[in-house]
């Protein structure tokens, strides 16, 4: 996808507002040249001495201008709404691929560096859209003042636009290496932000182990990587700034050095000389502007590649889509999205489910195993053994390579979409809340009676929690639930869980944060209260283990082997080992 | 540009530019020579028409031409020249205050991260002060030499004409009235507009580290809808902003152009009336046009400079929000293993809110292995976080090796109190990086055996570069049993009087979990050891059992006197051997 594209996909999106913008500001920047032919005449009335044409046109240059402030006020109006719907139309479009779009979703760089695409990639887009806008003003004044100049003169306006055609062929060869340098610059940035980010993740553990020094200094060294980057960036541009600033300067020297004779035998008047120094500097500026505005067309390149690479699989059309930013709607009864079709669950196949990591040994091959209704199924296995990378890949939450997962013997297409409740729900191994309040972090939106949250709050064994909270359900949990502790979050995300009342319930090492009575009764409510439901429960505690209808064991990304605890502890050391080591 | 009210809090730099005096003496230099050749060239045009129109010989008027295309080029040479130091002042002062910031921020209590997103963090320590070093890269320099300029035009039209100087000074009045008038008069709303910004990017941030937990429990839609409001918000105040500042816009295209015509104007009328020459006319006009680009620019950074004095005031703020706990101690701790004294403890997060330690006390001697039993949400992990002082007590005190902790020294504490949190985060950085914490004084050596202690030698074994191999990127590659690991390698380094352990066996398997006890025991030998642990097996070592629910002791002994009687202890220990369960918690 070339960047090129970009601009008709958001006309396409705002086309009312964008029409109205490039004619208010086609308008605003040809209007500077009427204003100029009639200073121009004044000037020309100056040296003839013509009194009244003199006031006559200072009158006329008058009167354009106040229309031209008129027009910029009205224009910016106008833009200020384009430019915020434009970007809140692309963060919107991106946060909403990424949330709801069906596949696996796998962050390239980490939550921070996503949002340094949300912020600056999505700016840079916005500023080429703003570039479009400009453009065909640009275009028109360039085009109608050249037509004076050479009609005034037509040797002088070749001779003096000559050198910035050479000049501004110079910076176009600049551009590659400008590119790298801000690319630099760019990495460099994202380096800082992204420790910054995880600096203050991890204040507790820094603190802990007093490394504040420790931090402080790698922040100062990759401040100064990105203090350099920024200083060689600043310098080249400069320079070529300076370059093609200067070039209105040469276009007058050459103007006064080959107009020299004529200004002397009146074959140029001062009028059209005037023209000249009126009209060059803003010819020339707008020539390098349209140069600069290639430049931009390489950055929003890679910018939006970069947006494209953050949703994984998202078209420019899904990103530049123009539906309603919902501002007008009333808040609608919270929804969230379930399943359409509702079959119960009778069976749930996986067969033969691959997952790499690109780059690493990790991930899962070839693995295979059924989950009746009502069973309740542990998968166990050392550290590294592939246990969460398999109930993710199930889920569709990494991309898996080959295999499939069927739904009542039938295959699943997207799982990512369709394993949601009411058919599955998942309690992720480091569960993440958000700052709202713990009501609205286990409701997710669903609508939910008190009595229902608490039903599921008491399932999650977490009634005694939220009882001590002076706010209740209310409690507002903090960034990423850090008001809670480690089983509080743990157990919060558990009846989130609950909540949704799921035919699959997944859970991912539920009991590491917990300890083993709260564990136990854990179990012990679920069991009582859900006796149909099927879980799927990554383990390795001896507790779940007897439970368990079935246990598959995993070991280096395979399966090692499934059966009851009897049979596996039976037939393989593996599990010998693991639970030799359990209490 | 005097402050007139205050939002420009200017004194936040003041220190880091003393720092900097020679660059920005450099800067200045070529801001002077730049803008003294900008003042001069407008006079040769003005002195080659004349001589045009004068009917002088044309040698001297190519000579004139060409006078005035070299001065020209040295102009933007050393404009250029001075953006480029005022780039190193601005990129310099912006590293400092970033630096001083994080500095700062470590110091507050973890509480205050609990009430402050990370997304907007950033935007504070990276955002704001960004904003700053691009002030100073551009816009400093372009209001000084705007400034040099508007005296230098005032000065050399006065003395060709009187009139034509008076007027000139009249319309720099104008215009510095102008700026000084509207220049906070956006403040408040790019202000407001930055605010809800971060808020936009907090939402965000959130909600994408928490992609997995949204899209398996068929959330995304909601997290759109809750979406919706705050771009309104957003969007809202965003136009209202712009808008509030284009009438700074407006203005000052206005007043530049309006001074292009009345510059000829006043010059045409002079003309007329035989005191100035045609040149003269040329030279005012070129002087306007010559004000007008810095100008503009000034005003197009203007927006910059107002979200810099937000910026600027937001960093005042943050630097002034202190810690509640207060590090006065300046006592060191003794080596060796510590005593512990909790001496009628309680606990309260918020003033407000319900107590979660209620007068606690315990008196534990030292290189004692305590072991932390109790429902979660019972109070452990906020008693160790008191021991380790990331709060202080509401009331009662907490005594380290006979020393109350208010008394320690912060380094001597986090030294000698080595604490392994429950919350394991991992670093984008090498994996010496993550375990060191980015300290680069400790030995590659320390590190590695560190690593191999906790069990993670094969591990690191299997990666290509050894400790030097980056990982944590998106935490892909490693398992959160590993960063487990990791966390306690951290612990590793130190050399601890004493060890708090907060649930080091969780989201470790069985197998990796014997590696960690061996290595638990060698880390604790010798050293007084409190561990909150879940399962039965971590304490098998301990000397004694502590049993706290609902923010009281439950229980409190001899491991081996309580394994033997009818204690809560000797309870959980039977339920956990026969593989049952029992309902509730310890008390129920």
């Amino acid at each position: 996808m070339r960047a090129i594209r970009i601009p008709a996909y958001l006309i396409r999106a705002l086309p009312v507002l964008f029409s109205v913008n490039v004619v208010l500001w086609a308008v605003f920047h040809v209007l500077p040249l009427y204003m100029g032919k009639a200073m121009a005449a004044a000037i020309g009335a100056i040296e003839s001495g013509d009194a009244d044409l003199l006031v006559s046109s200072l009158l006329l240059a008058g009167a354009w201008l106040l229309g031209r402030l008129l027009f910029f006020e009205t224009a910016v109006v106008a833009y200020s709404h384009f430019w915020h719907r434009k970007i809140l139309l692309m963060r919107r479009n991106l946060l909403e691929w990424l949330m709801t779009a069906p596949k696996a979703r796998v962050l390239p760089k980490g939550s921070s560096a996503a949002v340094t695409t949300f912020r600056e990639d999505v700016d840079q887009v916005a500023n080429y859209m703003e570039d479009i806008v400009d453009v065909s003003g640009l275009v028109i004044f360039v085009w109608l003042a050249g037509g004076s100049l050479y009609e005034a003169s037509p040797r002088l306006t070749f001779w003096a636009l000559l050198p910035v055609a050479v000049a501004l062929a110079v910076t176009l060869l600049a551009r590659p290496y400008i590119r790298r340098l801000r690319e630099r610059m760019r990495t460099a940035t994202e380096t800082v932000t992204t420790f910054i980010g995880d600096t203050f993740g991890a204040v507790e553990t820094i603190k802990a182990t007093h490394r504040e020094a420790g931090i402080l200094s790698h922040l100062k060294q990759i401040n100064l990587l990105r203090n350099q980057a920024a200083l060689r960036d600043t310098l080249l541009s400069e320079l070529l700034r300076s370059f093609t600033r200067n070039m209105s300067h040469v276009a007058t020297g050459v103007v006064l050095l080959l107009g020299a004779n004529d200004l002397r035998n009146g074959t140029l008047t001062v009028a059209e000389l005037s023209l000249f120094l009126i009209f060059l500097p803003r010819v020339t500026g707008y020539m390098s502007w349209f140069v600069e505005m290639l430049a931009q067309y390489q950055g929003t390149h890679v910018s939006f590649g970069r947006m494209l690479d953050l949703t994984g699989d998202a078209t420019a059309a899904d990103l530049l889509n123009g539906r309603s930013l919902g501002f007008g709607d009333n808040p609608k009864p919270a929804k969230a999205e379930s399943a359409t079709s509702t079959a119960s669950l009778a069976q749930l196949d996986v067969r033969g489910l691959t997952y790499t990591y690109a780059g690493d040994a990790g991930g899962i091959s070839d693995v295979s195993f059924s989950l009746p209704r009502g069973s309740f199924t542990v998968i166990t296995g050392r550290v590294g053994a592939g246990k969460s990378t398999l109930v993710r890949a199930l889920l569709g939450l990494v991309p898996t390579q080959e295999g499939e997962v069927l739904w009542n013997g039938q295959e699943i297409e997207d799982r990512t979409t369709f394993l949601i409740p009411p058919r599955s729900a998942y309690t992720p191994q480091v569960p993440q809340l958000v700052s709202e309040s713990l009501r609205r972090n286990i409701t997710m939106g669903r609508p939910m009676t008190d009595e229902q949250v608490n039903k599921a709050l008491s399932m999650a064994v977490m009634s005694h929690d939220v009882d001590r909270m002076e706010q209740g359900l209310k409690t507002k949990v903090g960034s990423r639930g850090i008001r809670l502790s480690g089983g509080q979050v743990q157990r919060s995300a558990a009846a989130r869980m609950f909540a949704t009342d799921a035919d699959l319930l997944v859970f991912d090492d539920l009991s590491s944060a917990l300890d083993i009575h709260t564990e136990s009764a854990l179990w012990e409510r679920l069991f009582q209260q859900r006796a149909d439901v099927t879980c799927l429960v990554v383990s390795h505690r001896r507790p779940a283990l007897i439970r368990a209808d079935q246990i598959v064991l995993m070991s280096e990304g395979k399966v090692a082997g499934v059966g009851t605890l009897d049979e596996l502890l039976n037939d393989h050391q593996e599990m010998r080992a693991l639970w030799d080591e359990t209490t | 540009m005097a402050t007139k009210r205050e939002p420009l809090r200017l004194e936040v730099l003041v220190p880091h530019l003393k720092k900097r005096q020679g660059l920005v003496a450099l800067a200045l230099l070529f801001i002077l020579a730049g803008s003294g050749l900008e003042l001069w060239v407008p006079v040769l045009l003005a002195t080659f028409v004349d001589d045009a129109l004068g009917r002088q010989p044309l040698a001297d008027l190519t000579q004139l031409a060409a006078i005035y295309l070299i001065a020209s080029f040295a102009t933007q040479g050393f404009k250029a020249i001075s953006t480029y130091f005022g780039t190193r002042v601005g990129w310099g002062v912006s590293n400092d205050l970033r630096f001083a910031s994080t500095e700062h921020l470590l110091t507050l209590d973890t509480d205050y991260f609990a009430e402050t997103s990370q997304g907007a963090l950033i935007e504070r320590v990276d955002g704001d002060i960004t904003t700053i070093a691009k002030v100073f890269s551009h816009f400093a320099v372009q209001l000084i030499s705007s400034i040099i300029l508007l005296v230098g035009i005032f000065w050399v039209l006065f003395q060709r004409s009187g009139f034509a100087g008076l007027m000139m000074a009249v319309l720099v009045v104008v215009i510095v009235t102008f700026m000084a008038a509207t220049r906070s008069l956006a403040v408040k709303a790019a202000e407001e507009e930055r605010g809800i910004s971060a808020r936009v990017y907090g939402f965000i941030e959130e909600r994408v580290a928490a992609i997995d937990d949204i899209r398996a429990n068929g959330a995304g839609g909601y997290v759109m809808q809750r979406f919706a409001p705050i771009m309104h918000r957003y969007y809202n105040k965003a136009v209202a902003s712009w808008i509030k500042r284009s009438f700074i816009w407006v203005g000052s295209i206005g007043i530049f152009s309006a001074g292009g015509i009345i510059a000829i104007a006043v010059g045409g009328w002079l003309v007329l009336q035989g005191s100035v020459t045609v040149g003269t006319v040329f030279l005012m006009y070129q002087y306007m046009l010559k004000l007008e680009d810095p100008i503009e620019q000034v005003t197009q950074q203007l927006s910059e400079f107002q979200k810099s004095a937000a910026g600027l005031r937001r960093t005042k703020e943050l630097m002034e929000t202190n810690p509640t706990v207060e590090r006065v101690g300046v006592s060191e701790l003794p080596n060796g293993a510590l005593s512990l004294d909790v001496s009628k403890v309680s606990f309260a997060y918020e003033e407000d809110e319900g107590t979660v330690l209620n007068n606690v006390s315990l008196s534990i001697k030292a290189g004692t292995k305590l072991g932390l039993l109790g429902r979660t949400g019972g109070g452990k992990s906020t008693l160790t976080k008191l021991i380790a002082r990331f709060f202080d007590p509401t009331q009662g005190t907490v005594s380290i090796g006979g020393i109350p902790l208010t008394e320690v020294s912060t380094h001597s504490l986090r030294t000698k109190v080595a604490f392994v949190t429950q919350d394991v985060r991992l670093f984008a950085g090498t994996v010496r990086q993550n375990v060191t914490i980015f300290d680069p004084t400790v030995p590659d050596d320390l590190v590695e055996s560190s690593v191999r202690a906790v069990g993670l030698g094969d591990w690191l074994d299997r990666l290509p570069n050894g400790i030097h191999t980056a990982i944590g990127v998106g935490d892909i590659g490693v398992s959160s049993g590993e960063a487990q690991l990791l966390a306690f390698a951290r612990a590793y380094l130190r050399d601890p009087g004493l060890v708090i352990l907060d649930e080091p066996s969780s989201r470790v398997d069985p197998a990796t979990e014997a590696l960690l006890t061996s290595a638990m025991e060698r880390l604790t030998a010798g050293r007084t050891t409190i561990i909150i642990a879940h399962r039965l097996d971590t304490v098998r070592s301990a000397d004694e059992i502590l049993i706290l629910d609902d923010g009281a002791i439950v229980e409190h002994g001899n491991r081996d006197h309580l394994a033997n009687t009818d204690s809560v202890f000797a309870s959980m220990i039977s339920a956990a051997s026969s593989g049952t369960f029992r309902q509730g918690g310890v008390k129920r």
